[in-house]
């Protein structure tokens, strides 16, 4: 052991001493250096955003440092209405519904119900796992990546799982297609950009063979949207997840104040020990 | 309308759970693995021994668990510049909940550069090496191959999970836990044999050595475990160092916890402009 002595030593990293931001300017009050007189994001007073603004100009200002044009905005917004509420059934309204009918503090279901949309399969990692997928072949024509990634399946031969998932956001959904997520591409498609990411992504789906069954899953409608909007890969989880959370948390809150028979709980019949 | 095959493979995991790992028999008995928790678990078996019990199947030897229990003191400990902990230590100062405070940090320990997020990373790498090694590689082409197939931004230096450490070289937990597990009568494995090699061969060509999550990942595959249950049993690997900071913090003035004034932030955005007309 003696001979493996590790030697501890500081990097001695040139730290800042000082936090950087490039998005908010905030003026001290005169006789406070904690409080604020005045406000900027991105150089906009808060003020005149306030007036000249809504929501949906200032989310957008946030992550891209530019108010949007028309159609940009037209393209967040409907993208946004879609994904406010992804309904009682998605991991995150069933994680904040259980937070609600258990009696979690109430100040937890947000945080609750936006851990229950993290995942790869149906979440936000699935949808930057999405974008990066997106960046990377876009330059591909749609039909080679497709057959990449089925030559790529094959490879990896085993596909135990009931899903097919053959590129993350594109593939089965409960085996089949949704026809809703379906009607919402056609709505969004025609406001993308021209050669665009849905664009392609369009491209990419109807290069699918039919019988594989595969197409579109959520997030592989928003990730391209995501990036026709300039957003960045790493930036999609958190805004899949923020956009996506008033839902949840409504299905959650709703229980909040609900006796506790007002969800299953499953019979003993119908939880099976197998090895008790 | 006929429903499709796909739905019938959904319907039935419809309003049924079926467990191998356990559940509540109301009036019965709980059951663990297999295990009655009042009967077989509770005051016979310690903690880490039911906890890795529920999330591998396989109950471990008390040595084992005591191992475990060693290298969960060693991850986390009471610095408050520490970023886990300074999350616990902030949501304490703002009067949050306990839970909120240790639950935040524990999360933000799920990360690429430290903590729980770095283990697979680390498991995985060492599972390559191994076999890399099997196929005739030296330590150092083993190092090579490894950086030349990570994509690493310009300028920085190459990583190789659990071989490399923020602010500081070398990591004093390391010769820690190799007591413990000298102490503890413990072999070293193929696995921690080669993690070993390549952390001195790092040391000589690139200045840097094995870390916590190198050491651990290569001992735990070499006792059995897959690299997703390692993961799976440190997802809470911060969390003492975390309830420390949460404490102190919570335990003085509300806000008090590293205030910052307009000041201390540097603007460097676009300078003030007017809003166009919309």
């Amino acid at each position: 052991m003696s001979n493996r002595k590790i030697k501890i030593e500081s990097r001695n990293d040139q730290f800042t001493s000082i936090i950087k931001s490039e998005i908010t300017l905030e003026i001290p009050a005169d006789e406070n250096d904690f409080l604020v007189k005045e406000m900027h994001t991105h150089g906009y007073n808060v003020l005149d955003l306030m007036d000249s603004c809504d929501y949906i100009d200032v989310f957008f200002l946030l992550y891209n440092g530019d108010l949007p044009t028309v159609e940009q905005k037209l393209l967040l917004s409907k993208l946004s209405i879609f994904l406010i509420n992804l309904g009682p059934r998605h991991t995150s309204a069933r994680a904040a519904a259980n937070a609600g009918i258990g009696r979690t503090d109430v100040n937890h279901i947000v945080p609750i119900a936006v851990m229950g949309m993290s995942g790869e399969y149906n979440g936000s990692k699935e949808v930057e796992q999405s974008m990066r997928y997106l960046t990377k072949h876009f330059t591909q024509s749609a039909e080679q990546a497709i057959n990449d990634c089925l030559a790529n399946e094959q490879e990896q031969s085993a596909q135990v799982e009931a899903e097919r998932i053959i590129a993350p956001g594109f593939g089965t959904d409960h085996g089949g297609q949704s026809p809703l997520l379906n009607e919402v591409k056609n709505k969004l498609l025609t406001i993308s950009p021209e050669q665009g990411y849905l664009q392609w992504a369009n491209n990419f789906v109807n290069a699918m063979p039919q019988n594989t069954k595969c197409g579109w899953r959520l997030a592989g409608l928003v990730a391209p949207i995501f990036l026709d909007l300039n957003f960045e890969p790493r930036m999609g989880a958190g805004l899949f997840q923020m956009l996506s959370c008033p839902g949840a948390f409504a299905h959650g809150i709703q229980f909040s104040n609900k006796p506790l028979t007002d969800m299953p709980f499953l019979k003993d019949e119908d939880y099976d020990i197998i090895n008790s | 309308m006929t429903l499709s095959t796909a739905n019938a493979a959904w319907q039935k995991h419809r309003n049924k759970i079926t467990t191998n790992r356990g559940g509540w028999r109301i009036g019965e008995a709980i059951y663990n693995c297999g295990y009655s928790m009042m009967d077989d678990l509770v005051g016979k078996k310690s903690f880490f021994q039911t906890l890795i019990l529920n999330v591998t199947r396989r109950l471990p030897s008390v040595k084992l668990a005591d191992w475990f229990e060693a290298s969960f003191i060693c991850l986390s400990w009471p610095d408050s510049r520490i970023w886990c902990n300074q999350n616990g230590a902030l949501i304490g100062s703002t009067r949050g909940s306990p839970v909120a405070g240790i639950a935040a940090g524990i999360l933000s320990a799920d990360s690429r550069m430290y903590g729980p997020g770095s283990i697979t990373g680390g498991a995985e790498f060492i599972v390559r090496a191994l076999n890399w090694q099997k196929e005739g590689l030296s330590p150092l082409e083993i190092i090579e191959k490894e950086l030349a197939s990570k994509h690493t931004k310009p300028g920085n230096k190459p990583v190789i999970v659990g071989y490399s450490r923020p602010i500081a070289t070398g990591d004093e937990r390391v010769e820690a836990m190799e007591k413990v597990t000298a102490s503890l009568d413990f072999e070293e494995g193929e696995h921690l044999k080669l993690a070993f090699k390549i952390h001195t061969t790092l040391a000589e060509h690139y200045q840097e050595n094995m870390n916590y999550v190198g050491y651990v990942t290569a001992f735990l595959i070499d006792q059995g475990f897959s690299p997703k249950e390692i993961y799976r049993i440190y997802s809470t690997w911060v969390h003492s160092g975390v309830h420390a900071c949460f404490a102190e913090a919570n335990d003085k003035g509300a806000g008090e916890f590293l205030p910052l004034a307009c000041n201390d932030i540097e603007y460097v955005g676009a300078a003030p402009r007017i809003v166009p007309k919309r």
